[in-house]
């Protein structure tokens, strides 16, 4: 947020906006595309709704803020099932 | 003025000059359901072309956040909001997507900017093409506030949320949309340049201004729906995006005479772009050329989509829509082919698995394909179909039919270990 409150009439001011959310739908259908993403590069359902718990993430953190935990769960369990023997997440090399 | 026929509109229109088409376009596809908004497009361009003094504001490349950003700002919303001004009509699409090539995507009942032009008269006439002039603000600040709507806390000087979710951010969908100039096939700066200064090259389509014929009146600035064309206050000529043409005509050292992708398209880390040069016929349509990746994916699989074809300048870039965005929005931008595209891109067939496999995967043009077909690993139901996945593999041929790229389908996955070698 700027350092004072903004002047319109000043061009050189320029202040971004925080719009509001279209609709829940828009959330959800974003929230799918994250799951089957991460459902297909062999996370499984554990692993998303870690992912969507942590705060870094920050879209897939304010979709399950919006969209509750149990929706978000139930995505992972539908996509992760999907692509179950699609490929397994390797275990990283110890140093 | 002469009547032309624009295929992506699916009907003639009107346009100052005849019908003349080059032998190749240059075109490309990017899929933005990928773009993550690295910039290395960007500063692959910028550090090739416009680092000099008075080109500042020039990024040739570009990419924004939509539906929050643009370059120059809202570029897309003051040229939407000129032409329903100029054309209060519905300006809706008749008819469905389908397979005739002269109406892929149905026929587009408003007005282009051309149209539109003749009845925006001023004291000088009707313009050539309707269009605005951006002001220096609007050049001034590519991305500033796209991706998060804020910076330090109110009223305290330099002190910043501390926590990542306290952080402010949009509530709402977004995507990276990536830009260079869409070298148009009726482009809209070289109608209105009085100087006859911009020219399509006859052996690629590629849209140049003449430096030498170029008295910088910035009607091409002004006209260009795309904002792609730029004046350069030291110069007081304008520039724009030149399709990295020696890398298209073999002459960078590295591909020894071979055609070369762009600077933007062979930088990019997401392997989200592919570029090449499609085979026109005499009235400016695409010519059957089935094993061509670009034909494949904008005439065969119909998943790339032109950017707003409504205003009628025939762009040569496609855009493979991102699937989570609202209808409505991605309608308006890439037209009535978007519902078509999506369905296919969320449960790809077999052959556009391959041919998304070939992105990126050589910084030569590739101007045919083949794919050699391996077993089957996977198969799965997702949104209600059957989804396969074949380890087929594809293969890439050059100008030459020299082979380019060999690539198979199912890619290995690597994990990085938490602990390596440049761990902090």
């Amino acid at each position: 947020m700027p350092l004072h409150e903004p002047d319109d009439t000043d061009p050189m001011e320029l202040v971004g906006v925080r719009l509001p959310a279209a609709s829940d739908e828009s959330t959800r259908t974003m929230a799918e595309c994250f799951v089957e993403e991460f459902a297909r590069l062999g996370y499984d359902q554990h692993a998303i709704l870690e992912l969507f718990r942590n705060p870094e993430y920050a879209a897939a953190h304010d979709a399950l803020r919006v969209l509750g935990e149990t929706h978000i769960a139930e995505l992972a369990e539908a996509y992760s099932r999907a692509f179950r023997t699609w490929r397994e997440m390797p275990k990283a090399f110890e140093v | 003025m002469p009547q032309v026929y624009n295929w992506q509109l699916g009907r003639p229109m009107s346009y100052p000059y005849e019908e003349h088409h080059p032998d190749h376009q240059f075109a490309f596809v990017m899929n933005i359901n990928r773009c993550i908004a690295c910039q290395t497009c960007t500063m692959a361009c910028r550090s090739t072309w416009t680092f000099s003094k008075g080109q500042e504001h020039m990024w040739w490349n570009n990419v924004e956040t939509k539906p929050y950003g643009g370059y120059p700002r809202h570029w897309d919303i003051k040229i939407l909001d000129l032409l329903a001004q100029t054309d209060p009509g519905p300006r809706a699409w008749a008819g469905a997507p389908g397979d005739d090539p002269k109406q892929p995507y149905g026929t587009f009942e408003g007005k282009t900017i051309f149209e539109a032009a003749e009845k925006n008269v001023g004291p000088a006439g009707p313009q050539r093409v309707l269009g605005y002039l951006p002001t220096d603000e609007d050049w001034r600040t590519p991305n500033l506030y796209e991706d998060v709507p804020g910076g330090s806390e109110k009223g305290v000087s330099m002190k910043f949320t501390r926590k990542v979710e306290e952080l402010p951010t949009h509530s709402t969908w977004f995507f990276y949309l990536a830009r260079i100039c869409n070298h148009c096939t009726y482009p809209a700066c070289l109608a209105a340049c009085p100087r006859n200064a911009l020219y399509k090259r006859p052996e690629d389509g590629i849209v140049l201004i003449d430096q030498s014929r170029c008295r910088g009146y910035r009607k091409c600035v002004e006209a260009c729906p795309y904002k792609k064309s730029m004046y350069r206050p030291t110069t007081r000529v304008s520039e724009k995006c030149i399709a990295c043409y020696p890398r298209i005509e073999g002459r960078d050292q590295e591909t020894q005479g071979h055609p070369m992708e762009t600077r933007c398209m062979a930088s990019c880390i997401g392997q989200i772009r592919m570029q090449g040069l499609v085979k026109l016929a005499k009235d400016g349509s695409w010519e059957e050329d089935r094993w061509h990746p670009l034909y494949y994916l904008v005439k065969v699989a119909r998943v790339a989509l032109p950017l707003y074809p409504q205003f009628g300048t025939g762009p040569n870039g496609y855009y493979m829509p991102p699937r989570w965005v609202p209808r409505p929005y991605l309608r308006q931008m890439f037209g009535p082919g978007v519902d078509q595209a999506i369905e296919r891109y969320m449960v790809p067939d077999r052959e556009l698995l391959a041919v998304l496999q070939l992105f990126r995967k050589t910084n030569r043009i590739i101007y045919r394909y083949k794919i050699e077909e391996g077993p089957k690993v996977f198969e799965t139901e997702i949104h209600g179909r059957k989804f396969e996945q074949w380890d087929d593999t594809v293969i890439g041929y050059g100008k030459n039919g020299e082979e380019l790229v060999r690539t198979n389908v199912n890619e290995p996955l690597h994990v990085r270990p938490g602990v390596h070698q440049n761990s902090i």
